[in-house]
């Protein structure tokens, strides 16, 4: 649940933002303190991928967005994680009961 | 700050660079930051590969290759004239491989001289004066060295370390140097040097294979023949460069 790129996509989902922002969001929501280094590796990965693009900067600091193909890949990934937590949940309902 | 910034790969910092060190201006610059930021320039500076790279594993494998050459100085005289037919092919695979490597590594240096004298003109001679100046001070002690054991025909242990320590320094120097002129380029022929940059690599695999099959053939008749030292030497540079040539070379395929 810690991988950068998921929490990234998952920080702009709901709108965009630029790096210090990120890192203040993604631990707000997931209690996970990046490090810079680890998140501009990670924007970097997803910007070659296309998954999120960067907008007009604000001084040195440029904001990034989701891109449609990040919207899919962050869609994909969530529901591959809910399919995992609802197996898990059922098991360990049965291990308990 | 920007001296940490100097571990990542330059086209790296030139678009993500100021960014960064705008986002480290609002984070408190703890040892861990330090380290995170390090490790992950590291990281950048192993995926940027390409044929750059392919220039600093060469160095590595051409030191390898030396110790190769030197170890190798007799061997037919431990070695059955019967048995010699597997040595002499793996030795003679080695030099087709070094010839080959090196008409490649000449080709993309050619080829990439008319960028690099337009760059020259264009801030490449800020960019390279440091590299080149520190390159032309290891190469001067080491010719200083040269000159003494010329002039005074004496071999002092010393004066040998010396030597070899500078040298070594200045084949890293110069290399460095070729390196970040290497990166500041849009070489015109990017394809093809980077069609090199994969034929280096290949010739590396089979020079390393080669000189394998050449150390196992002629240590089956004398084990004592090479010191540990000397193939520590070998094996440490040969492969060394090879791994840093193997991701560069499929990358730069990528171009």
């Amino acid at each position: 649940m810690n991988d950068p790129r998921l929490l990234i996509l998952t920080s702009l989902s709901s709108g965009p933002k630029h790096g210090h922002a990120l890192l203040l969001d993604i631990e707000a929501f997931a209690g996970v303190r990046l490090g810079p280094g680890t998140l501009y590796g990670a924007i970097t990965r997803l910007e070659e991928r296309g998954l999120i693009e960067p907008i007009a900067a604000e001084e040195r600091k440029r904001p990034y967005r989701l891109t449609a193909a990040g919207t899919r890949e962050l869609n994909d990934s969530l529901a591959g994680l809910s399919r995992i937590i609802e197996t898990g949940t059922a098991r360990l309902a049965g291990v308990t009961a | 700050m920007k001296l940490l910034l100097q571990i990542y790969p330059r086209r790296w910092r030139d678009r993500y660079g100021d960014e960064l060190a705008a986002l480290l201006e609002d984070e408190p610059l703890t040892w861990r930051v330090r380290a995170n930021v390090l490790l992950a320039g590291l990281q950048e500076r192993l995926r940027s590969g390409g044929p750059p790279r392919v220039l600093w594993a060469w160095t590595l494998f051409v030191v390898g290759g030396i110790a190769f050459q030197k170890t190798s100085e007799h061997w037919q005289a431990v070695v059955p004239t019967g048995d010699r037919g597997v040595p002499t092919a793996a030795f003679d695979a080695v030099q087709v491989a070094a010839v080959v490597g090196s008409a490649a590594v000449l080709t993309g240096i050619a080829l990439a001289l008319p960028s690099f004298w337009r760059d020259l003109g264009h801030g490449g001679w800020a960019a390279l004066r440091r590299p080149v100046f520190l390159a032309l001070a290891t190469t001067t002690i080491s010719l200083s060295a040269l000159a003494f054991f010329a002039l005074w025909h004496s071999f002092a242990t010393a004066a040998v370390a010396v030597f070899l320590a500078s040298a070594l320094l200045s084949l890293f120097a110069w290399t460095h140097a070729a390196v970040v002129a290497a990166e500041r380029l849009a070489v015109a022929q990017a394809r093809a040097c980077a069609y090199l940059a994969a034929a280096v690599g290949a010739t590396m695999i089979v020079m390393l294979a080669a000189a394998a099959i050449w150390f196992g053939s002629v240590m089956a008749h004398a084990s004592s023949f090479v010191g540990a030292g000397q193939l520590a030497v070998v094996v440490v540079f040969m492969v060394t460069g090879t791994l840093l040539a193997l991701p560069g070379a499929i990358r730069s395929l990528r171009v």
